[in-house]
């Protein structure tokens, strides 16, 4: 069975390989999703969601892929995803509000002969966020140099400038990878030894046991 | 303009339709996925005559079978050249209009039996042939019957029947009113004399600047071009600083860009254009400038012609889609390639943004997988 994965960027393909990694060897649940099934949206827009569906439609006939998931970051809480994916699959499929929730497949038709089950998850803790937020819950070792970032944000408020919190929890996470989680000689080759896709696939910095991944798991398991 | 087309039976079609064509249309796939064979469909639709026949058996390499095993001459039109299931090519217009074509193959010769005393009187082979070959059955014959099917009672009119035996073929055209179509293959060149005939025509109506501007695409050191009759009637061409010269010592796009250009211009309204493997000759630098030229004279303020075109060609795709941006609407990509699930010949048509993004992300587009 053939299936498409898409997500927003290239760190959120790293964290997701780095849970299917987590899965197969912890409960040898295997995640039928290769490298090359994974389509990047490379910027979340409406135009750019339908841009995507529509490609693995046209993939979809060629090479029988059977099953999409649609994951996308929540972001803020009063942000309806729901409507915003559906409109994109009503653009493609010609099927109106296919979702009520996230979680479970819900069928489309390709063309005359072929359907395809699609399944949509939204990246969340407590029910906002996005990916970076996620990786600040799940943090495993010591945090000391990116925690003092908190301070910083302190002496941005008593001059009345503040960052918000999707650009501060990105910041937290490059600090957390690079000062906490390098050694001096790797923080010299920051680019290749501390980026999102070895912390997150060639080291052990998270905790991919957190509670707040087990939704996201069991999203991922239905791509058994 | 043709909209869709439902090909049954022929070549390596089983059944497929295709739907959703626009004014210009860039068909590609792997080799052998049936993109020359959509060309030959829409030809036969478009202009089911002997001229078309003759073209594509010459184009295959295969119209010296016919005097040797007249029997199988007509058997490659037909899928796995089983000739017992007929051949079914069904186009649909945008103004509603439906036209089936029909192509069967057996020894039956009912539309020589009824030949008139004019036919007789004019070759004295078809009198010869008659008495020789539709009397007598013991001779190896066979024969297409091209029928158009009437799509209110489906009634079937013979419009075209070609008898192949040992001296050659026979044929009983009705001259109908099709679309006119004109088919330009990968590889043949067309004849210089015939080439100036046509663009003798394009001058009589005064379009010989379009002409010259479409060689200016690929050399913009043409200057002129001519008619010459010394040493038999064929174009000449002139470069800045240069002399006349045939065009036959220039480089075969030449002859492929006049061959489309004076097709386009002198075909009239309404035709369709069908041009294989569309790139070949033409440099990469100058496929943008050359699909926008291509563009402006087929719309319809101009010379309104359908074109279908196949390509190979990574480069020659994104120009397409780079030039359609200025064109909305009026173009489409068909991706041709073999669906498992159904057994047959199938394809996507892809919207210019998806087409723009799968490009740039360097996707499988041309039916790989």
């Amino acid at each position: 069975m053939k299936n498409s994965l898409i997500v927003e960027s290239k760190n959120d393909k790293f964290f997701v390989q780095a849970v299917i990694k987590h899965l197969e060897i912890t409960n040898t649940e295997y995640v039928n999703i290769c490298d090359e099934n994974y389509e990047l949206l490379n910027g979340l827009s409406h135009d750019r969601l339908v841009t995507v569906l529509d490609t693995i439609k046209n993939k979809a006939k060629k090479e029988n892929i059977e099953r999409i998931g649609i994951i996308i970051d929540q972001d803020k809480a009063d942000n309806n995803r729901i409507d915003f994916v559906n409109n994109a699959i009503k653009e493609v499929f010609g099927v109106p509000q296919l979702f009520t929730k996230t979680g479970e497949f819900k069928t489309a038709p390709i063309d005359s002969r072929q359907t395809i089950d699609i399944a949509t998850y939204f990246t969340n803790v407590n029910n906002e966020g996005e990916l970076e937020t996620l990786l600040k819950q799940i943090k495993k070792g010591d945090s000391v140099y990116a925690d003092k970032l908190a301070c910083w944000q302190d002496c941005l408020r008593m001059e009345r400038k503040e960052l918000k919190k999707k650009d501060f929890d990105k910041l937290w996470v490059q600090l957390y990878i690079r000062y906490d989680q390098c050694s001096k000689k790797e923080q010299k080759q920051a680019d290749g030894k501390c980026n999102f896709e070895t912390s997150l696939l060639q080291k052990d910095i998270w905790d991919f046991e957190h509670e707040c991944l087990s939704n996201l798991k069991n999203f991922l398991c239905l791509f058994k | 303009m043709i909209k869709s087309i439902s090909i049954n039976n022929f070549r390596c079609y089983g059944n497929t339709t295709i739907e959703g064509f626009k004014r210009i249309n860039l068909i590609g796939g792997l080799n052998n996925s049936g993109k020359t064979i959509l060309l030959e469909a829409l030809l036969l639709s478009c202009s089911p005559t002997t001229a078309s026949i003759s073209l594509l058996k010459q184009l295959r390499d295969n119209d010296s079978d016919i005097k040797e095993l007249p029997e199988y001459a007509w058997s490659s039109f037909f899928l796995n050249q089983i000739i017992d299931k007929r051949i079914e090519i069904n186009t649909i217009y945008d103004d509603g209009k439906s036209i089936a074509i029909v192509m069967e193959c057996n020894e039956k010769t009912d539309e020589f039996e009824q030949l008139d005393e004019k036919d007789l009187e004019e070759t004295n082979d078809i009198q010869t042939i008659f008495n020789d070959f539709v009397i007598d059955e013991r001779v190896l014959k066979s024969v297409l019957h091209i029928k158009y099917k009437n799509r209110i009672d489906a009634k079937e009119i013979p419009i075209l029947t070609l008898m192949a035996h040992k001296k050659g073929t026979t044929a009983k055209e009705l001259n109908v009113p099709f679309t006119f179509a004109t088919y330009i293959p990968a590889s043949m060149k067309r004849k210089s004399a015939i080439l100036a005939r046509e663009y003798g025509i394009a001058e009589r109506k005064g379009k010989e600047k379009q002409v010259l501007e479409a060689l200016q695409i690929i050399d913009n050191n043409i200057e002129t071009i001519r008619v010459s009759v010394i040493g038999g009637v064929h174009l000449e061409v002139k470069k800045k600083n240069g002399s006349f010269m045939p065009i036959s010592l220039y480089g075969d796009a030449i002859n492929r860009i006049l061959n489309m250009i004076l097709s386009l211009i002198n075909n009239g309204k309404k035709t369709v254009l069908l041009i294989d493997e569309i790139e070949n000759g033409i440099h990469y630098k100058n496929h943008q400038s050359f699909w926008r030229f291509l563009f402006q004279l087929a719309s319809k303020e101009h010379f309104d012609v359908q074109i279908f075109a196949t390509t190979h060609s990574i480069e020659m795709m994104e120009a397409f889609v780079k030039t359609s941006f200025e064109f909305p609407d009026e173009c489409a990509y068909i991706e041709l390639y073999y669906r498992e699930l159904t057994n047959e010949i199938d394809y996507n048509i892809h919207n210019m943004s998806t087409l723009a993004f799968e490009l740039s992300n360097k996707m499988a587009v041309r039916g790989e997988q």
